[in-house]
């Protein structure tokens, strides 16, 4: 029984490593690192400077707070910069974050992926507002629920989501049943997708 | 066998192929699509084949996808591009292509009703042929639709090979089982039961032909992946990984686990009153089309993301039995007419002439299978009319054909992809123009456009985009949008005059759309 267990867990393992290649050991920092405004002004993205090369082969590799820090590096760069995609640059750094579990990525990176409001909230962006609401980001919660009054979130899209939120002790309790409450509302006509 | 004998013998059946095949050569001429993975998924890298440049969906850098299939498509793209390099040739005769592998279905379910009789054997062939849901899919370059072109063929050998074992049988069997498990290795559980239906009690006899079989169908479809570079086959476990063990697929939605059934009898609207009923019947004539339709639908509403597309072998199959049906179903009737003409005779020589009538006229063959495929087209324009199903005969029209429009600007030198709603949005096989591409959008998308502004000279934006482009450009077309209110029409294309220089920068299309994870 032991045998066969370990067997079956050795073949799930097996075929989810075949999901993803091994990232490379993170190569370490300075602790002090300093990115400049001024490459990306000039047209050269930060990754391809000392400094913001060796934040990025970090977050490759899987340090999340790397990729959060690429990404709010991105946002907060003053001004307009035209030399560079600055979203995509945004949306790449706080998207790897998101997708190892940082429920502040998660929220960014719906807030700059979900941009059409007369349209429905693209998949990517609603799958990350769920994870930064479970991750208790209360922003999360209200802007579901704003979302979905508008009509612009398919019924079938919450299925899981409200079977998750009948659970109590999931999220503080007030902001639970709020957010039960605002997805039993009304809602507009649904959005075309 | 004479040549008359074989004339009537396989004419009805011929003329329903015919049928088959002025539908879907009809179908092929609409830029239509019911999903973007059709392009991205399927063509872009048939063409990308043939060409070399073709936009890499992140299916394809994650390696979750098969090469078979788009080596498939790349024979004719590969003709049509030797043929007429600046046309839509090589569009063309891929789903010609499509279309004609498709004929596999009238046959199949031809074959497989055949056993109950030469009237559920045309009906059955005619559903084939007409059916919306069928034909619809017919000339689409998608893993569903390749499906049920390589899956129904399979059934109908298994339903021979039960009857009459035979080494060549079990071996095509085997064939097309494994390349319907490589184009589409969702429906296992199906092909599972299909294989079991056909090996029988007799399996000795069967299985060395059907192992051989499917080892050749397997070693053409992991040679798809070898030819192009890549692992044989590994694509499958890293699918299965990515939605499955990681739960990727969730992340483009979820519903419940019963949306796919309760999808489908809105899809089938106002006829689902009929058809399951009918279906019905017919199961119990044919358990097996049943089960198998169960082992596509069951599996699939256990996996969170879902949509329509995934069970279409299991709703088409479920569309066969009704058509089986709904010849018992007649036949029943038929049956009271008879019972009743006799007793009308009785009653007065009005009422028995009546009667008599009434009985020939249903018993009449060719009446009988007039009326139940008349029947059938009614169904079928209740479902092809639906509110569901009609969008899709337009769905994706306006936005393929601008990439066209875009494509045959002359004097192109480069295309943006203006504040576009979401990625990928170019098509290189459409554009079909070796040009720089580019990417802009978020609120400094003008900025961004007007700093690059001397890399393109053709720009695809919504028309209320246009005034945000650089200066000179002027609106050429927004294709099948005349109906649309302005803020509506998305796909626009704009051109200024004059060249280009430089390159596309930190803009490129393909890197800018890896940036946003598609």
């Amino acid at each position: 029984m032991i045998v066969r267990t370990l067997i079956a867990l050795g073949a799930l393992a097996a075929l989810a490593s075949c999901a993803r290649e091994r990232p490379p050991a993170p190569p370490a920092c300075p602790a002090n690192l300093v990115l400049s405004a001024a490459d990306p002004a000039r047209g050269v993205p930060v990754e391809d400077t000392p400094a913001g090369h060796c934040l990025a082969a970090r977050a490759a590799a899987g340090d999340i707070t790397a990729a959060l820090r690429l990404g709010d590096f991105y946002s907060a760069l003053p001004g307009t910069v035209p030399l560079i995609d600055r979203r995509g640059r945004q949306v790449h750094w706080y998207r790897l974050a998101a997708d190892r579990g940082s429920p502040l990525a998660a929220w960014r990176a719906a807030r700059l992926i979900d941009t059409d409001p007369d349209r429905q909230v693209p998949n990517d962006a609603l799958s990350y507002v769920f994870v930064a609401l479970k991750g208790d980001i209360p922003e999360a919660g209200d802007y579901l629920v704003d979302q979905w009054q508008a009509g612009r979130v398919d019924p079938g899209k919450l299925w899981a989501l409200r079977r998750w939120l009948d659970h109590p002790g999931t999220l503080p309790e007030d902001q639970r049943k709020d957010i039960i409450a605002g997805l039993n509302a009304s809602t507009d006509e649904l959005e075309p997708e | 066998m004479s040549l008359k004998r074989l004339a009537r013998r396989i004419g009805a059946l011929a003329l329903v192929v015919g049928v088959a095949l002025v539908l879907r050569i009809i179908l092929c001429s609409r830029m239509t699509v019911l999903h973007a993975d059709e392009i991205w998924q399927y063509q872009e890298p048939a063409y990308g084949l043939v060409t070399g440049s073709w936009v890499r969906a992140w299916e394809f850098h994650a390696g979750i996808r098969g090469w078979f299939v788009p080596l498939v498509l790349s024979l004719p793209i590969a003709v049509g591009h030797a043929l007429a390099p600046q046309s839509q040739l090589h569009i063309y005769l891929m789903r010609g292509l499509l279309a004609l592998i498709s004929l596999g279905v009238p046959v199949a379910w031809y074959d497989m009703a055949r056993p109950f009789g030469r009237r559920h054997a045309l009906v059955a062939a005619w559903v084939g042929a007409t059916w919306c849901e069928v034909v619809y899919f017919a000339v689409r370059p998608s893993a569903e639709a390749l499906g049920l072109s390589l899956l129904f063929p399979a059934m109908a050998l298994a339903q021979r090979l039960r009857r009459a074992p035979g080494a060549r049988t079990a071996f095509a069997l085997g064939l097309l089982l494994a390349l319907g498990f490589v184009v589409r290795f969702h429906y296992l559980p199906a092909i599972g039961l299909i294989a079991l239906w056909g090996i029988g009690h007799r399996w000795r006899q069967v299985m060395p032909g059907l192992t051989l079989g499917i080892a050749a169908g397997l070693a053409l479809g992991g040679l798809g992946d070898v030819v192009t570079g890549h692992p044989p086959l590994l694509w499958i476990w890293r699918s299965i990984a990515f939605n499955v063990v990681e739960g990727g697929s969730a992340l483009f939605g979820t519903q419940p686990p019963w949306w796919l059934v309760t999808y489908q009898l809105q899809t089938w609207s106002w006829a689902a009153l009929a058809i399951v009923p009918l279906m019905v019947v017919g199961a119990r004539r044919q358990p097996w089309l049943l089960a198998i339709a169960l082992a596509v639908f069951i599996p699939h509403s256990l996996i969170a993301h879902k949509e329509y597309r995934f069970v279409l072998l299991g709703t088409t199959t479920l569309i066969l039995l009704a058509a089986i049906g709904s010849v018992d179903v007649y036949g029943m009737l038929e049956s009271q007419a008879r019972k009743w003409a006799p007793v009308a005779g009785k009653t007065s020589p009005d009422s028995e002439k009546t009667g008599s009538r009434l009985r020939r006229l249903v018993s009449g063959g060719w009446v009988a299978i007039t009326a139940l495929c008349l029947g059938w087209l009614g169904l079928d324009a209740i479902v092809a009319m639906s509110d569901i199903f009609y969008p899709y005969w337009i769905q994706g029209d306006d936005f393929f054909t601008t990439q066209v429009i875009a494509g045959e600007q002359p004097g192109i030198c480069g295309l943006a992809e203006f504040a576009q709603v979401a990625h990928p949005a170019l098509a290189m096989s459409l554009l079909n123009r070796n040009v720089p591409a580019l990417l802009f959008d978020g609120p400094e998308a003008p900025a961004e456009a007007r700093a690059m502004a001397d890399r393109f000279n053709v720009a695809i934006a919504s028309q209320l985009s246009g005034p945000r482009l650089p200066p000179g450009y002027h609106l050429v077309a927004c294709w099948a949008q005349d109906d649309y209110a302005i803020e509506d029409r998305d796909e626009c294309v704009f051109v200024r005059a004059g060249g280009c220089r430089g390159t596309a920068g930190d803009f490129a299309y393909q890197p800018a759309m890896e940036r946003r994870g598609k």
